[in-house]
């Protein structure tokens, strides 16, 4: 089946023109997976970290949100161990109008902007609601440890 | 079965076609026939090709012109015989292999894709270039193609929530096609402007400098001279709503409703209850009565959807599956209308308790007229979903019954014919305020379509009914 013609313009398109902090590169050998790298966004306890993610177009994309993970380690309340990651758009308001490059920016603010209200790791967002700083200085270590550059 | 006479009518509409060309390759599930309906009728743009890239300016266009030949080779492109002034153009290509008159055709009628394709703009969905007069959003005003626009439907997760634009996120997601803007030598011909004047889409007057871009001189003249238009309810009539492409949405969210509950279909709560949950919440409160009429309702409905997978695994004609569809479809809206009406009620007298007869009754004063509000109200009581899998025989002990199942199924006979038609005739004329006055028009044209396109073959849905109705109750 060929790569539709949206799915190799995106991928142009990140190549010429790539969002601040993120990069997106496809597997040569399978052109809807993807290498993600987005860099700890300032300001944030996951600043100077180097996080990796996998991204895969399943086949009905656009029509269904990409599948996104981190593989890097990372202590956020909306993250879980297995690098999943809660964001609406991901899952029942993702809209074909989307990109991926909408997609990683959406994943860059969520690093800004931790939801633990809405939690995936619930552990984690309960130290986040119990003491946010204690749980920030967590996850500048686990950045430190776990995304380093 | 259905797709050799599909082929036979992919003429061109407007420069486009009434096939796709397949940018996506899945499976499609949206009802094909409605989706030519409306292309005919030109409420929908036709499938346009796609371009992988364009450029209006010159040099550009000597690239694409092997994109183009490809758009149109695949069959000619209806060019009026307005075209004689432009035999002596610029751009003949020395293609070796084709003879001069076919050289000349071919460069022509790339002259007038490229017409048509001037200022084309990329479709936002599935990144290809087409002519710039493809579907409009209706509520933010924003281009999508038609291959795109057909792929949009109501999410598995939320089968209760109609698809949303977007862009926007506006629910309701229609578009509006307006063939104002094809180059005047690509409007097709004038029996089928004729349909467009039939509708009366919205038209708009579009000075081009260098294009001349006139509507043809059978179309009517541009009435609206304004700028682009705002957002458009969902309900006017030169709206296309992505659910009116499948009108089998409902049986959908049975479907997903049943593979949510799984084994316990037959157990209370019915299979029904989370979608008339997620329901409840979003409409006023007070629903209770109507949600738990729809749950009861709902098992039986669901039998109904194993009914109609077995008829399709059958091969059943899908002529039938969609008459079937539209009638239950009407009657399905009109239960959600009566719904909502019944929510504003009881909002508003919250003493109403959930017995359905007290909210026909409360339809009543809500301004109908006695005969189709009693007719209705009864009929959706007893839902239409369930009747079908009634053998003929039980369903005529009752007169509602027996209406309800001609409106759920195919039509019998003559008698049934007629009934219906007084059933869809009277709906649209007892509610000149209803909300679905748009959706329900439709419904009724595309049974008067399908009726026409079907001539009697009812000894054959007999048996296939029967059949369908053993297979029902062997499953259940």
């Amino acid at each position: 089946m060929s790569l539709p013609k949206r799915i190799i313009k995106e991928t142009e398109r990140l190549l010429a023109d790539p969002a601040p902090g993120i990069s997106a590169t496809s597997h040569e050998d399978n052109l809807r997976y993807f290498d993600v790298i987005i860099a700890g966004p300032d300001q944030s306890p996951f600043e100077g970290g180097v996080f990796r993610l996998e991204l895969f177009l399943p086949e009905e994309y656009p029509m269904s949100p990409p599948k996104v993970r981190f593989l890097t380690k990372i202590y956020h309340p909306n993250i879980d161990k297995l690098g999943r990651i809660c964001l609406d758009i991901l899952k029942d308001k993702w809209s074909p109008a989307l990109q991926i490059r909408t997609v990683l920016l959406s994943i860059q603010a969520l690093l800004s902007c931790p939801n633990p209200d809405d939690p995936l790791a619930n552990d984690v967002a309960q130290h986040w609601k119990d003491n946010q700083d204690e749980a920030i200085e967590t996850a500048k270590e686990w950045t430190k440890q776990h995304a380093s550059a | 079965m259905g797709n050799a006479s599909t082929k036979e009518k992919s003429d061109h509409i407007d420069g486009g076609a009434l096939l796709p060309h397949g940018v996506y390759s899945s499976p499609q599930d949206y009802d094909f026939r409605i989706v030519q309906r409306l292309i005919l009728q030109r409420k929908l743009a036709p499938f346009y090709k796609g371009l992988e890239d364009w450029d209006d300016n010159e040099d550009a266009l000597e690239e694409k012109e092997k994109q183009l030949r490809t758009a149109v080779s695949s069959s000619s492109v209806g060019i009026g015989s307005s075209h004689k002034n432009h035999q002596n153009h610029g751009h003949t290509r020395s293609t070796s292999t084709q003879s001069v008159t076919r050289a000349n055709h071919m460069t022509e009628a790339e002259r007038d894709m490229r017409r048509l394709y001037q200022g084309a703009i990329e479709c936002p969905i599935c990144f290809l270039y087409y002519p710039r007069n493809i579907n409009r959003t209706r509520c933010c005003d924003k281009p999508m193609c038609t291959e795109c626009f057909v792929q949009l439907k109501r999410l598995e997760s939320a089968p209760t929530e109609s698809p949303a634009c977007p862009y926007c996120v506006e629910p309701h997601f229609g578009v509006i096609y307006s063939s104002a803007l094809v180059p005047s030598g690509l409007l097709s011909s004038p029996s089928l402007s004729s349909c467009q004047s039939a509708v009366g889409g919205t038209s708009m007057s579009v000075t081009s400098s260098n294009n001349s871009i006139e509507r043809g001189s059978e179309a009517q003249p541009p009435s609206s001279p304004s700028a682009r238009r705002r957002s458009t309810s969902h309900k006017s009539p030169e709206v296309v709503t992505a659910d009116e492409l499948r009108p089998d949405w409902n049986r959908r969210i049975l479907a997903a409703a049943q593979r949510q509950t799984g084994s316990r279909r037959s157990s209370n709560p019915s299979p029904m209850s989370n979608t008339a949950f997620s329901l409840g919440r979003r409409l006023a409160a007070g629903r209770q009565g109507t949600s738990s009429r729809r749950s009861n309702s709902s098992t039986a409905a669901a039998d109904y959807n194993g009914y109609l997978t077995a008829m399709r695994e059958m091969g059943t004609d899908l002529e039938e599956l969609m008459i079937m569809e539209a009638m239950r479809l009407s009657l399905q809206d009109e239960q959600e209308r009566q719904a909502r009406e019944a929510a504003a009620t009881t909002a508003a007298a919250p003493n109403v308790d959930a017995n359905p007869i007290t909210q026909s009754g409360s339809i009543l004063q809500h301004g109908e007229s006695s005969r189709s509000g009693t007719g209705r109200g009864s009929a959706t009581s007893r839902s239409p979903l369930s009747s079908p899998i009634v053998p003929p025989s039980t369903s005529s002990s009752s007169s509602i019954t027996a209406r309800s199942y001609a409106g759920g199924s195919r039509p019998r006979g003559d008698e049934d014919t007629s009934s219906l038609a007084t059933t869809s005739d009277g709906e649209q004329e007892s509610e000149p305020d209803s909300d679905e006055n748009g959706p329900e028009l439709l419904h009724s044209e595309a049974l008067r379509f399908a009726r026409t396109h079907m001539p009697a073959r009812t000894p054959v849905t007999r048996k296939h009914r029967a059949q369908g109705g053993r297979t029902n109750a062997e499953a259940v």
